[in-house]
């Protein structure tokens, strides 16, 4: 337990736990953003200019960072209404270098060099800001929001097709999501005191794919995702040199065995059914079996099926 | 000086070119992006230089990197494709990548993470014409991507294997109805892509005269918009996308102020986007799920 109690760990902990939530609304969606190191970049540069050049106070400028996190998202999300898949995992990927670029480059912030001299934001308030933000997903995830994320992100035309605004929904979970980053980059910024070009680059994306795909698309799963896999090189130290490869196999075996993740969301939770009467829930579990067992039309695509 | 400069973008270009087609290569026939790509073509210098390490010639050591990368690709499908549920969102994606960083972790614990010299000990003459100089080991490889390439579009639009691909590119159960065997062309596809990025990571070992576990990252990445640039799945796109790519990014470096030659690459891409989203050759289609 003694490794729990030290602060580089908890602030490791929150700070992978935000930026696996702020990847888990976008995902959600259909969004497959890998911009994330990027919109963290952001975060984290401009809470620590408003407190170090500007000297706003720093819940503010924190504040400000996750509101700018989210903004940054906006132009790349208006991308996303034209393009999808693949194609937007790389469109998302580009925003992400512009922006790492664009710091490398910006002698405000010392450039490749690096920022530093921020002031020091305790790992305990990083840990309350994670809660808070676990708090705020599994609300989101829970509300009408969260059921169209899953709707849009399961079949967008089937979602259409039910009044849902799909480009309206992924532009929003794309915000939350920029958001969040955001506000872990200020944390970020504002734990570790220094900050630099290099500690938004691509390899942080993969480290927190991998925490999401392990944990599953809801908000318990990010944060277990995230909490398992950075806690088990902090207790096998032998694991240390090997994490991601450690990680390389945990996330294929998973995806071969387990591909919903540790906590899957793909079913309704116990509560939301509550209300309906056994007997209810029994006939449509009988009449769902009944449609499984026949055999679908002929020519009856589903429409997640790809057009050749 | 120009001249030079455009010889020097042809290099740099043929690389990002074989790197796209390979990547375009297991786009077409699997439809999922294979992330691991960039890894390989680090893999292949490290493993040309652990066997020019305990002696072997250089040139049987570059055939050594190539056959390396050429088995880890086919280890890759086996490992980080075939057991994926084929229509799951993230599928390949994500495993090819971990596999990959596996890859990449086993690379910097065996030989560290510093620059490791590289040099060939091939003493070739340099071919001068018209004031530019273009050394004999960049002929050959020119010489050697630009044939290995023009092969590739020969077998692909040409041949009956090349036939059998494009089917299974267009339609895999029609394609698997009509006797083509996709485990065999899938495994041949990834033979082949990961031979070529194999090439290109020797290419540019050779070149730099050093090699570092983390050679393939800022290659990978920028490969990726050369793909899209090109219009994924189209080798052709690829190959024109890839050297423009290079070439330009060149004479960026050596005429822009700082930063723009590798914004450059970004800001084209979402260009294409924009305005061609069907990429350099596509034609319209109707929209496709990826």
């Amino acid at each position: 337990m003694g490794v729990l109690l030290a602060e580089p760990v908890q602030a490791l902990l929150a700070i992978n736990a935000l930026l696996t939530l702020s990847l888990l609304f976008p995902f959600l969606a259909g969004v497959w953003s890998l911009g994330l190191p990027g919109f963290m970049a952001v975060g984290a540069y401009s809470a620590a200019y408003l407190t170090l050049a500007m000297g706003v106070p720093m819940p503010v400028a924190i504040v400000a960072g996750t509101v700018l996190g989210s903004v940054v998202t906006l132009p790349f999300g208006l991308l996303a209404l034209r393009i999808r898949g693949i194609y937007l995992a790389i469109a998302t990927l580009a925003a992400a270098e512009l922006i790492t670029l664009f710091f490398s480059h910006f002698e405000l912030t010392g450039g490749v060099m690096g920022y530093t001299g921020m002031p020091y934001l305790e790992a305990r308030w990083l840990l309350l800001v994670a809660l808070a933000t676990l708090g705020i997903s599994g609300w989101v995830y829970h509300s009408r929001l969260g059921k169209a994320m899953k709707a849009v992100g399961s079949d967008p035309i089937v979602a259409a097709c039910n009044g849902i605004n799909v480009a309206y929904i992924q532009l929003i979970s794309l915000g939350i999501g920029g958001a969040f980053a955001g506000l872990a980059g200020a944390c970020f910024a504002h734990f570790y005191s220094f900050i630099a070009p290099a500690n938004f680059a691509f390899h942080r994306t993969v480290d927190i794919l991998m925490f999401l795909v392990t944990g599953g698309l809801t908000p318990l799963g990010a944060l277990v995702g995230s909490a398992v896999l950075t806690l088990v090189p902090q207790y096998v130290t032998a694991l240390e040199r090997w994490a991601p490869a450690f990680y390389g196999v945990i996330v294929i075996v998973m995806m071969a065995w387990m591909p919903a993740g540790l906590l899957p969301g793909n079913r309704l939770p116990r509560w939301h059914i509550r209300q309906r009467t056994q007997a209810t829930a029994r006939r449509n579990f009988a009449r769902r079996e009944v449609a499984d067992a026949t055999p679908p039309v002929p020519g009856d695509i589903g429409a997640t099926r790809r057009v050749p | 000086m120009l001249g030079q400069q455009l010889i020097n973008g042809l290099m740099l270009g043929s690389v990002y070119a074989l790197i796209g087609v390979g990547y375009t290569l297991v786009f077409g026939v699997l439809r999922m992006l294979n992330l691991a790509h960039a890894y390989l073509f680090m893999a292949a210098p490290f493993v040309a230089f652990s066997a020019m390490r305990s002696g072997v010639p250089a040139t049987v050591a570059f055939a050594t990197g190539i056959a390396g990368s050429a088995l880890l690709g086919v280890v890759l499908y086996i490992v980080a494709f075939r057991p994926i549920p084929r229509h799951h969102a993230l599928g390949g994606f994500v495993t090819s990548l971990s596999f990959g960083v596996a890859l990449q972790v086993v690379v910097v614990n065996a030989f560290g993470t510093l620059k490791i010299p590289f040099g060939t000990g091939l003493s070739l003459p340099d071919i001068e014409f018209g004031g530019l100089i273009l050394s004999g080991i960049q002929a050959i490889n020119l010489v050697l991507a630009a044939t290995l390439m023009a092969g590739l579009l020969v077998v692909v639009n040409r041949t009956r294997l090349g036939r059998n691909l494009r089917a299974l590119a267009q339609n895999e159960t029609a394609a698997s109805l009509l006797g083509v065997s996709v485990r065999r062309h899938v495994l041949l596809t990834f033979l082949v892509s990961s031979a070529l990025a194999g090439l290109a990571g020797l290419m540019v070992a050779e070149r730099f005269g050093a090699i570092n576990a983390y050679m393939g990252d800022t290659y990978a990445v920028k490969a990726l918009a050369v793909v899209v640039i090109g219009g994924l799945g189209d080798l052709r796109g690829a190959m024109i996308a890839g050297v423009l790519l290079g070439i330009f990014e060149v004479l960026f470096q050596a005429y822009a102020p700082p930063g723009l030659s590798e914004a450059f690459v970004w800001l084209l891409l979402i260009a294409t986007f924009l305005f061609k989203p069907e990429g350099l050759f596509g034609m319209r289609q109707t929209r496709r799920e990826v």
